[in-house]
């Protein structure tokens, strides 16, 4: 059961993040951001099978939910046609990027299958049922994690600071 | 606890310091210049460099608390890295203070940006986690993507800002992709509980992809070919003494945290033997860097751009002391001959960013060597600073950067681990084609008569500026005792790597129930 939900999701992953670049979809850019929202939907279920609650809820939340409705925003405040962005044809980069892809694949696929590089990590999760929740992560993130907590804090404010600096008309 | 919070001070006074000019511009009368600000910004940088000192001479601070512990380690490796990049933002501030106005991109804003850009540096070179390295690198890399498009209203900062945005953000997912399987390989970020892993473990498959992810993140960042193409672009785009925070600061940070990451926790003989050694890696990369840079340095028409490129060679030459150390005990770094051409480097590269500062009035785009015609009879003292800085900068004696090739290269005979006899070679050519365009600017300056009139910034601060860090150099050149003592420390590492190992052992337990904080 747990294989066959796996492979449901793992395949839909993959095809609807193909579709976000390729053709007929990848065209239209706002099908393209359409097709993220399902590929992030598949991936938050990929997350709920590795017993990360916490990580498919936010993912659901924050990608799926806020980020991608700002490309929306901005591809539609842009108003792009298809004829701006012009008839799509090879260029020698396209295809270095094609052969890097299919190069990293090739090599990934074949480790896995020669010895299970890749299938086993070397350290087993934690199987605790507290594993993932969000009581577990709040207590980490407040405990060993709590410097790069208040860290991020400060991350944040400069990021405010630098879109108000780069896209305020008058300072 | 208290005693933590002191030993934090630098950190903590930087950030307060960031806050508080922060809000310093927010009750500023907006019609009134803003120079105070960048002056209180200076204050404050060197109450955090005086602190930053006092660790130091205590020979570096275990953390008492496990939770700073496993983030944050202060050795004389981290103390020794937050001198040398208050050292540079104090001098980018001075140097700004009057270039903002003549570009008319004056706001507050800049100061506390150069504060937090470098909060984040100091966090990357302290951080015993990679989570924490992380985020030092995010608050750092977002800084400086602002400050290098801060002039707005010029197409070429627009242009270095998103450059260095898209290429800064490629090589942080790739960053993100390595720390990934780093904690799928060890269950863990703390360097030195990865390291104690992958002592026991043979790292495979998992070792190869983080040393590649690791290598292309960190590259873009210190700006190794064939990662150096945003490079000239972005530092001829940004505001003159941004690119030397940029060459000065960002540099060392990234070059002090690849070291730490490296020789800490890929340290291990597992990773010498595996199909992709990153020492092997990072030996070839040295001699592209080197040679891609130097060349590419020679035919630039333009001296902002020929800076950049010598800094892409100068990255082939610290790389080289990279290689040359060797991880002992896991955690200290051999090979002091790294720290003290860092200091020689970095305060080099941000002397001469702030001498072309005072070229910026109005058109800085276009600093040829033309422009520097004649500039020896007009501005005395800058151009005795900017020979000192070239003379540096190419390994002349008697400034530092002479003496920092000489130790990296001492260091790099001495490796036993590795034959790095090519490598030096190598150096040692392209440091002789180095001088070429070095002197070249030293020409334009004194032998050539001016060729048009040329409105320069005539700046107390920004003299202060070249004038300190060009001291600094020729005393650091000259009587390099103390120095070398400093950067001798600073290669000791942690006072005790096997507390700190304790201490990380409390971030493998999961449990909700963690010991409560004293």
């Amino acid at each position: 059961m747990e294989q066959v939900i796996f492979w449901i999701l793992a395949i839909g992953t993959v095809a609807s993040s193909v579709a976000v670049i390729v053709p007929p979809m990848g065209r239209n850019p706002v099908h393209g951001a359409l097709s993220l929202v399902v590929a992030f939907f598949f991936l938050a279920g990929l997350y709920v099978m590795l017993v990360a609650h916490l990580v498919a809820v936010l993912q659901v939340l924050i990608y799926a939910g806020a980020i991608v409705v700002l490309f929306l925003f901005v591809i539609m405040l842009l108003n792009i046609q298809s004829e701006d962005l012009g008839h799509p044809r090879p260029t020698i980069s396209k295809l270095i990027g094609v052969i890097a892809v299919g190069f990293v694949s090739i090599v990934l696929i074949g480790f896995i299958l020669k010895d299970k590089g890749m299938a086993e990590p070397p350290v087993g999760l934690p199987s605790d049922s507290t594993f993932g929740t969000v009581k577990t992560v709040g207590n980490l993130l407040y405990t060993s994690y709590i410097v790069p907590f208040e860290l991020t804090s400060i991350l944040l404010l400069v990021a405010v600071i630098g879109a108000v600096i780069m896209a305020k008309r008058r300072l | 606890m208290a005693a933590d919070l002191a030993h934090l001070s630098p950190l903590l006074i930087v950030c307060c310091v960031g806050l508080g000019i922060l809000l310093l511009d927010v009750f500023a009368d907006p019609k009134q210049p803003k120079t105070f600000i960048g002056y209180v910004a200076v204050v404050g940088l060197l109450v955090a460099l005086a602190a930053t000192g006092w660790l130091f001479a205590t020979g570096g601070v275990l953390l008492t608390q496990p939770y700073f512990a496993v983030a944050l380690t202060l050795d004389p490796f981290a103390l020794f890295g937050f001198a040398l990049i208050l050292v540079v933002a104090i001098l980018t501030t001075l140097a700004s203070v009057h270039y903002l106005p003549s570009q008319r991109c004056e706001w507050g804003e800049y100061y506390s940006l150069v504060v937090f850009a470098s909060l984040g540096m100091m966090v990357m070179v302290a951080a015993a986690d990679l989570i924490t390295m992380f985020v030092g690198l995010e608050i750092m890399s977002v800084a400086i993507y602002v400050l290098a498009g801060f002039k707005r209203q010029s197409p070429f900062a627009i242009e270095a800002a998103m450059k260095y945005f898209f290429l800064g953000a490629f090589a942080t997912g790739f960053l993100l992709y390595g720390l990934a399987f780093v904690y799928g390989a060890t269950g863990s970020t703390n360097l030195n509980v990865v390291a104690e892993h992958f002592a026991k473990n043979d790292p495979g498959l998992y070792g190869i992809v983080i040393v590649i992810m690791m290598i292309v993140a960190f590259g873009f960042k210190i700006a190794a070919v064939p990662f150096h193409m945003w490079t000239p672009d972005v530092y001829e785009g940004s505001p003159s003494p941004i690119a030397g925070l940029m060459a000065g600061g960002v540099k060392t940070a990234a070059f002090l945290a690849l070291a730490r990451v490296f020789l800490t926790a890929f340290g291990g003989a597992d990773f010498e033997n595996l199909a992709i050694s990153w020492r092997e890696v990072f030996y070839w990369l040295a001699i592209l860097t080197m040679t891609v840079g130097n060349i590419l340095a020679v035919v630039q028409q333009n001296v902002k751009r020929m800076l950049a490129y010598s800094s892409i060679s100068h990255a082939g030459y610290i790389l080289i002391g990279i290689v040359a150390s060797r991880s002992v005990d896991g955690g200290a770094v051999a090979g002091s001959g790294l720290f003290f051409y860092l200091l020689a480097y970095a305060l080099s590269s941000v002397g001469a960013f702030a001498v072309v500062s005072m070229l910026g009035k109005d058109g800085e785009e276009d600093i040829t060597y033309g422009n520097l015609a004649g500039f020896a009879y007009r501005h005395g003292f800058a151009a005795l600073c900017m020979v000192i800085f070239m003379a540096s900068l190419a390994g002349i004696p008697p400034t530092a950067g002479f003496l920092g090739k000489y130790l990296v290269f001492t260091d790099a005979l001495a490796a036993t681990h590795m034959n790095l006899l090519p490598l030096v070679l190598v150096a040692v050519v392209n440091s002789m084609i180095g001088v070429y365009y070095y002197l070249k600017v030293i020409v334009f300056m004194y032998m050539r008569e001016p060729r048009r009139e040329f409105e320069t910034i005539r700046s107390v601060p920004m003299g202060i500026a070249f004038g300190l860090a060009a001291l600094v150099v020729v005393v650091c050149g000259s009587f390099p005792d103390t120095t070398i003592r400093w950067s001798a420390k600073a290669a000791t590492g942690n006072p005790s790597a096997d507390s700190a190992i304790s201490a990380a052992s409390v971030i493998d337990v999961p449990a909700p129930v963690a010991t409560t904080a004293k």
